[in-house]
């Protein structure tokens, strides 16, 4: 972790400043002048409003995707759907009983409250605007208004459980106000005032009460869909942990950085690794940062990774069993030979590129250059030597056990330092799939004459590179994605139980997976189209298949049914793999399904858009000749 | 290693810009299949010769859009993969024949008179140096 400010950082400091600006509300209080009296409660009635206000922003946000759904279609919205749009209802409420005028009697909102309750509000709705900001830094809208994903943590913030989690947050701050609101409306007008004036407050105050009625109606929806489909503590701990869209600075090491220092450094990496690699995909069609050389670099430093991870794991692996961890050591020996497997996959894929390039050349791309990175941190965790380097020769020791892991607590840090990294590889192995794809379908991809069929007649030294070729290439990208997938999972699991600080990585994958798949979205509480960018990057190996799309619209969450369903479906892909080898190598391709969406959403999305309709099925595509040109 | 030392023979010999340049393409495209047959992941310089591979390809690359390379290169055979001597030899030769591609593309770009030639050149000197760096390392230079 870095150290930059959480969601959850700004979140807590709302509820506490909401919190004490509660404490000090006090109706009773005899010391208190009535003018001070009045100005507090004018304080409120304004700090309230301030709060509604936004709250209503956060959940316009989670509402933007029902906005096409009519109320006759409620019922079929999730729990959570149906309590944000409750939730706007009662805002809306809360906001007329208020501020009939539009808010126009409380002035300007820059105006700082002179009472310390009214402060409490202020700094509460500062700290609650700055934590929508910062989830607004990772999703942005198109032209269109479609959503689109500027970060991988996109999906996570848009997924059931993290909205849900959000929804939770907001019905704190909005059940503490409308506690302070209650307290506030019990002042009494001073004996001081004018009859006029003092039946202007009580007006007022009777307007406060009936808003923070209204205001509790929020608390009761969210509570409503909580016992429905709860939300767990991990989930608020995945919504507390999100931190702006920043990428961390780059970075190398310089030879005196500690075990420490290096995990930080190969997280960061692995970060930067997988930013850069999430928004070059679109670009692929045309770029000229899209070259042989950049992708083959990449695999090549992704294979480097990989083995680096897998001699990592294996002291870990050791170091663990000498601390008495016998289930833990097992975890890590398990998780160095999927890493193992996934470095035999990327070296396929590296070696590839032996017959392919692009008709860009020359230059090395941002994502090459920060994988080849990741390469040199992973490699200085280890191996001995501090200056480590590639060109350091053959003969470098691995690094000591006792100097990777002294004692038992340092063991989390540098297997969520693996985590990262194994992580990161998933991405750009989809990613990189992503690109050749599209590379491909640009006419971009050309071979060596010399490595073409003899059938082939170019009077060039390159020609177009053939289709059975391509095919090849896409199928070592994948298997490599699948790979480190497996390796990331293995990791997962061994993550989890030393509570590593990368189980956070795990909780947001399964959710943006979630997201992805519509899991558990039997209504639109979030968009299940996800934008063209999301589309492009999109992970393969993430992706679910026919039978578990079909389950997952039925509405089963059993993870090991989904696994089964998943495995079904890996063996079809194989099978087909097979067989489209057997017969004459790409005789047979796989249109593109649709993404997953749940019978429910379907309709929905039918009756608003009449008309529309989507390609859905898997339908094999005329035969292609496999050593044809593209 | 006999390939190795045929297209250093060839490259050394090669006497004018586009015989240069198809003895260069014939020279990276030669050290792959060498490169490939020292990948062993239980060798200490398996990520050493990964990464040759790349800058290998990418040299043969750089060279394979050249103008003045002659349409007839790469119609040739592909190499057979090499008998496997070890890893020290391997890097030795590699790195042997990586400097003396960086001497004649270098020498090359010098004379070339169109842009794309002098630019391939440019690039494939800089990917043989990337190579010799690595080679020069995993053989102890």
């Amino acid at each position: 972790m870095t150290g930059t400010a959480t969601f959850g950082d700004f979140a807590a400091a709302a509820s506490n400043h909401l919190a004490r600006a509660v404490s000090l509300t006090d109706p009773v209080a005899t010391s208190r002048s009535g003018a001070g009296r009045v100005t507090q409660a004018a304080d409120i009635r304004r700090g309230m409003s301030r709060v509604i206000t936004v709250i209503s922003r956060y959940v316009a946000d989670i509402t933007a995707s029902t906005a096409r759904v009519r109320p006759d279609q409620h019922e079929v919205l999730t729990p959570w759907a149906r309590a944000a749009v409750e939730a706007a209802r009662a805002l809306k409420e809360a906001s007329a009983l208020l501020a009939p005028d539009g808010g126009r009697v409380f002035g300007s909102n820059m105006r700082p409250s002179a009472s310390a309750a009214g402060q409490g509000f202020d700094a509460a709705i500062s700290f609650m605007t700055a934590g929508r900001d910062l989830l607004h830094t990772h999703l942005s809208a198109d032209l269109d208004g479609i959503r689109v994903y500027r970060s991988e943590w996109a999906p996570v913030i848009v997924s059931v459980p993290v909205t849900g989690a959000l929804m939770l947050e907001f019905a704190q701050w909005a059940q503490i106000s409308a506690t302070g609101g209650l307290k506030a409306a019990e002042v009494k007008p001073p004996r001081e005032h004018r009859i006029s004036d003092s039946i202007e407050t009580l007006v007022a105050q009777r307007r406060l009460e009936a808003a923070s009625r209204a205001l509790l109606k929020v608390d009761v929806a969210v509570h409503r869909a909580q016992r429905r489909q709860p939300v767990s503590s991990a989930d608020v701990g995945l919504l507390h942990a999100i931190r702006a869209n920043v990428i961390p600075a780059h970075r190398l090491p310089v030879g005196w950085e500690s075990v420490a220092d290096l995990c930080r450094g190969t997280t960061e990496t692995a970060e930067r690794a997988r930013h850069i690699a999430r928004v070059v995909v679109p670009d692929a069609l045309w770029s000229p940062l899209l070259t042989g050389d950049s992708l083959r670099e990449t695999a090549a430093s992704a294979t480097a990774v990989s083995h680096h991870c897998s001699i990592v794991l294996r002291i870990l692996g050791a170091r663990a069993a000498q601390q008495g961890s016998a289930a833990v050591s097992a975890g890590l020996f398990q998780s160095a030979a999927a890493a193992e497997r996934a470095r035999d996959a990327w070296l396929r894929a590296a070696t590839m590129w032996n017959q392919l390039t692009t008709e860009t050349r020359g230059v090395t791309s941002p994502v090459a250059a920060e994988t080849a990175n990741l390469a040199l941190w992973t490699g200085r965790l280890a191996f001995a030597d501090a200056t480590w380097t590639l060109a350091k020769g053959p003969t470098q020791p691995a690094r000591p056990l006792e100097s990777l892991a002294p004692t038992p607590s340092d063991l989390p840090g540098v297997v969520a330092a693996a985590h990262q990294a194994c992580d990161a590889l998933v991405q750009l192995a989809a990613a990189d799939h992503q690109q050749v794809s599209l590379a491909a379908q640009a006419g971009r991809l050309h071979s060596p004459t010399r490595s073409l069929s003899d059938d082939v007649d170019i009077p060039h030294p390159f020609g177009r590179t053939p289709t059975g070729r391509v095919s090849l290439v896409l199928d070592a990208y994948r298997q490599a994605g699948q790979a480190s997938a497996r390796t990331t999972a293995a990791l997962s699991a061994v993550a989890q139980a030393v509570r590593a600080p990368s189980t956070t990585l795990t909780a947001a994958r399964a959710a943006a997976r979630a997201s992805r798949a519509g899991l558990g979205v039997d209504g639109a509480i979030i968009d299940p189209r996800p934008a063209d960018v999301e589309r492009a990057s999109a992970r393969i190996t993430e992706l679910p298949g026919h039978f578990e799309r079909i389950l997952s619209d039925l509405g089963v969450t059993d993870p090991a049914i989904l696994a089964r369903a998943s495995a079904i479906d890996l063996a079809g892909e194989e099978l087909i793999i097979e067989s489209g080898r057997e017969a004459n190598a790409g005789s047979m391709r796989i249109a593109q399904c649709a993404p997953a969406e749940s019978p429910a959403t379907t309709a929905l999305v039918r009756a608003a858009e009449p008309g529309a309709t989507r390609q859905v099925v898997a339908r094999p595509i005329p035969a292609l000749e496999a050593e044809a040109e593209l | 290693m006999d390939r190795v030392a045929a297209a250093s023979v060839r490259l050394e010999r090669a006497d004018d810009l586009p015989a240069i340049l198809e003895a260069a393409f014939d020279a990276f495209d030669d050290m792959l299949p060498v490169i490939e047959a020292q990948q062993d992941p239980a060798g200490g310089a398996f990520t050493t010769f990964v990464m040759s591979a790349a800058f290998a390809a990418n040299g043969r690359d750089a060279v394979l859009f050249a103008p003045s390379l002659p349409p007839s290169a790469s119609r040739g055979p592909i190499a057979d993969r090499p008998g496997c001597g070890s890893a020290l030899e391997a890097a030795t030769a590699l790195a042997g024949l990586g400097r003396l591609l960086d001497l004649r593309l270098t020498g090359a770009a010098a004379q070339a008179v169109s842009p794309g030639d002098r630019r391939a050149c440019i690039d494939g000197a800089r990917q043989a140096r990337r190579l010799v760096s690595l080679m020069a390392g995993a053989a102890g230079q």
